[in-house]
Formats: structure tokens, sequence, C-alpha cells
């Protein structure tokens, strides 16, 4: 298993990044008691247009019937867990010959493998955070419905370019957590 | 101008590799001839109608765990001395120490028309984690994460798994998707009592004695579901693994 030591410190070295593959612990610390009612939520009100409609597949959120804030919150933290820190990255390799053998080998290829994975990397781990928080959450008996991308991403992150700062992130899945919880949607729920 | 940097990047994309973590690729059963089994090691046969990689991940012991937190401690002491600018600690997990990958390539034999796949590992409790590729993570792989089957490996024997359905499988009606829209894995254990065919024949083979797996993370970051339901042996009330046979929890 030595290569993939060398492989991540050059990684590491190069990209700055984490994969974020740490240990068993799965979900993110345990959560003080909080109530729901001092997470501030935005309005769901929209009038439906179709190219919101097109765009279901990527903008949604959940909602459960007999749930309370505290369940909600510990199965959007616990799908988060299985979501975040996806590991599809391009990377440089190390045993390629142009690393290995040219001077400026490793910095060229640094920079395609940013360029690369900006490309194909960062659209790779949304679509599989989508899809993960949809078996996660789904698995565990919530419906999802559509929103548009503006009231979508006032508290939603994708986690594929950047992750989101710790507190930002938990603050986002509270208030998930309340619409989860809250009253059931006036909508069609998506198949 | 978008248009000409994917170009550029799809050009690049053979010079790069995308793994993030790798494991081992176990030890394959091959060849033709008749099979010597090493009483020291054991066997896990199973069959697919197309050929991949899945990946077996042994259950470690307390005190396994216990040296892989003091190895990860170590080389997060390492990482400190260096006087890192930023945190890009990167460290395998866990299960990359104690899981083995399936070769494509290395069928052992073919019987009705499937793939049967001999492999030989360390003997013990065995969870079948999820359809993945050696050099993964990639864009196919796909963890058993939320709910799976764990077997004893015995030294000496040969633990037959029976099949396991890939989700695009021809020859029997695939179930229902799951909540993304993708259609699961299924493991369809052996007729008992076996009828070892082919190779297998005159080998200590004996069906695998399954049990629920619960829940694990997600280490290697990839896209998670779970196999699905085995009658009698692996069910599921929501998210919850159950134990049919225990009407508990797994674990």
């Amino acid at each position: 298993m030595t290569r993939f030591g060398t492989q991540g410190r050059i990684a590491a070295v190069v990209l700055l990044t984490i994969t974020g593959h740490a240990s068993r612990a799965q979900s993110a610390p345990p959560t003080p008691a909080i109530s729901a009612d001092t997470v501030a939520v935005p309005s769901l009100a929209f009038d439906e247009q179709p190219e919101m409609v097109k765009a279901y597949d990527k903008y949604f959120y959940f909602h459960r019937d007999g749930t309370t804030f505290a369940e909600a919150l510990s199965d959007l933290q616990e799908c988060d867990g299985y979501a975040r820190g996806l590991a599809y990255r391009i990377k440089p390799d190390p045993d390629d010959p142009l690393v290995k053998n040219s001077p400026i080998g490793p910095v060229f290829e640094a920079i395609g493998a940013r360029w690369a994975d900006k490309m194909f990397g960062v659209p790779e781990r949304r679509k599989a955070r989508r899809t993960n928080m949809r078996v996660c959450m789904g698995y565990k008996g919530y419906q999802r419905y559509g929103l548009p991308q503006a009231i979508w991403q006032s508290f939603n992150f994708d986690d594929a370019a950047t992750a989101p700062a710790e507190a930002d992130r938990q603050k986002m899945l509270m208030q998930q957590a309340k619409i989860a919880s809250g009253p059931r949607p006036l909508k069609t729920e998506l198949k | 101008m978008r248009l000409l940097q994917a170009a550029l990047a799809l050009l690049l994309l053979p010079l790069i590799c995308k793994s993030a973590v790798a494991v081992d690729y176990a030890e394959h059963v091959t060849g033709n001839g008749p099979v010597t089994i090493d009483p020291t090691k054991a066997y896990i046969a199973f069959r697919i109608l197309q050929k991949s990689e899945f990946r077996f991940e042994r259950l470690p012991s307390n005190e396994e765990i216990a040296q892989y937190d003091q190895d990860r401690r170590a080389a997060f002491d390492d990482y400190k001395k260096k006087k890192p600018k930023g945190n890009d600690f990167e460290f395998d997990p866990l299960e990359a120490r104690f899981s083995v990958n399936t070769q494509i390539g290395k069928i052992f034999d073919k019987q009705d028309g499937q793939y049967v796949y001999l492999i030989a590992v360390k003997p013990g409790t065995y969870v079948l984690y999820g359809h993945m590729w050696q050099e993964g993570p990639g864009d196919m792989d796909t963890c058993f994460c939320m709910g799976t089957v764990k077997f004893e490996a015995a030294a000496g024997k040969v633990t037959d798994l029976g099949r396991i359905r890939m989700p695009d499988d021809w020859d029997v009606p695939a179930p229902p998707a799951n909540p993304a829209g993708i259609l699961p894995f299924v493991l369809i254990p052996p007729a008992t009592p076996l009828r070892p065919a082919g190779r297998l024949q005159g080998l200590p083979v004996e069906p695998a004695v399954l049990h629920a797996m619960d829940k694990m993370p997600n280490s290697f970051g990839v896209v998670i579901d779970r196999l699905f339901p085995i009658p009698g042996v692996l069910a599921y009330e929501r998210d919850k693994v159950v134990d049919p046979k225990s009407t508990a929890r797994s674990r």
C-alpha cells in the first residue's frame, strides 16, 4: 500500500485539498439541543416556470410527515455524512513518466489536473452528492420537492468545488431540517 | 473558450490519475488444472453474469483497529512536524487496510453463462463491501454502505457466496430502483444443498452463512446504496438494517 502514500502526499501538496475519508466516525459531532424556533428559513413560495421544473433533479428539498425537527436534523446530518468528502477527484499521477522524468512535468501536470478536475471532477462530485442525499433520505422515507435554483442556493450547498465552513454547513442543515419537519408542502412530490 | 478548455482538459485526462485510495488486489485462483486448497487460507467463490470487480472487507479485530489508530496518530505527528500551513493531512481509511478487491480478468471458471471468481483470503468475517474498482474511487463505484451482508470465511474451505446480480443483468428481472432511480445490486445466495460443478467439484465448498450487516460509513467517498433485501437474511425498516433471523438490529 506504499504507493497510495506517495500519491496522497503529492496530491496533497499539489492540490491542497483533503479527500475527507478520515475515520469510521461518520456524522457530524453531536449538536446541542436546538429549538427549531431559533432557525430562520427562507420562503419557499414561487411561481413555477417550465425551466424550473426541468432542473428539479438538481434543486430539491426533503419533507417527511410526522417528523420532529431533532429527527430531521439527525437524519440530514447522517446523510450529509454519506454525501460529503466525495473522493472522485482528478489528481496528478506520480507514476506518470511526465512527472518522473521532467523538471517541469509536475508543475504542468498539477495545473492540468486542477483544470481537469474543475471540468470533470466538480460536476461529478455535485451529481454524486445529490445521489447520496436522495438514496439516504429516500430510504428514510422522506419525499422530495422541487425548488428554483435561487431559493435552493439560499439554504443548500453542493460541496463540489469547495466545502462550506462547518458552521455554515450545520446552519444550512438546520434550515433543511426545519423545512423537512415542517408543514407538508402543497406541491406534488418528485419521483 | 470554455469548449477549448474542456477539449484540452479531455486531452490531459489520460495523463492524470483520479484515484484517491486504492486497496490491494485479492489473490485469485485461476488457471485450468486441478485446484490445491491451502489449509491456512480461506476461499470465497462468487458468480457474476458480467465480468467486474467487487470489494470485500475483513472485519478487523480490536487489536488491528488499535494498531491502525496508532499508525494514523504517528503519521499525523510526522505531518505536524513539517509545520503545514493548511490542513491537508491524508491517511487511508481503516477499511482500505483490511479490504481486498477482486480483479476483473481473473476468472476461475465459467458455468451456466456466469463467470465464477475464486479468491484466497485470510480467514475471518468478511463484508461484501461494494461494487468498487481497485483503482477507484471513480464515478463507477458503489458502496453498500446502507446495508449489506457479512459471512465467515473459514480456513481450508471454499465459502460460496452465490451470485451477485449486477443492475443491468438481463437474464433475471430487475428489482425496483432505489430512491435515486438507480437499480440496486442483488445477492442471490446459492441453492442448497450445494452441487459444486465444473472446477469447484471435489473442493470443500460450503454455502456462505449470511448475516445482515449494519450501515457503514462512506469511507471511500463513493456513491452509496444497499443490497436489495434477501429473504430470511437481510431486511430493512426504512433505513434501519434488520436481521430477520434475530428481528434485531445487526452488528
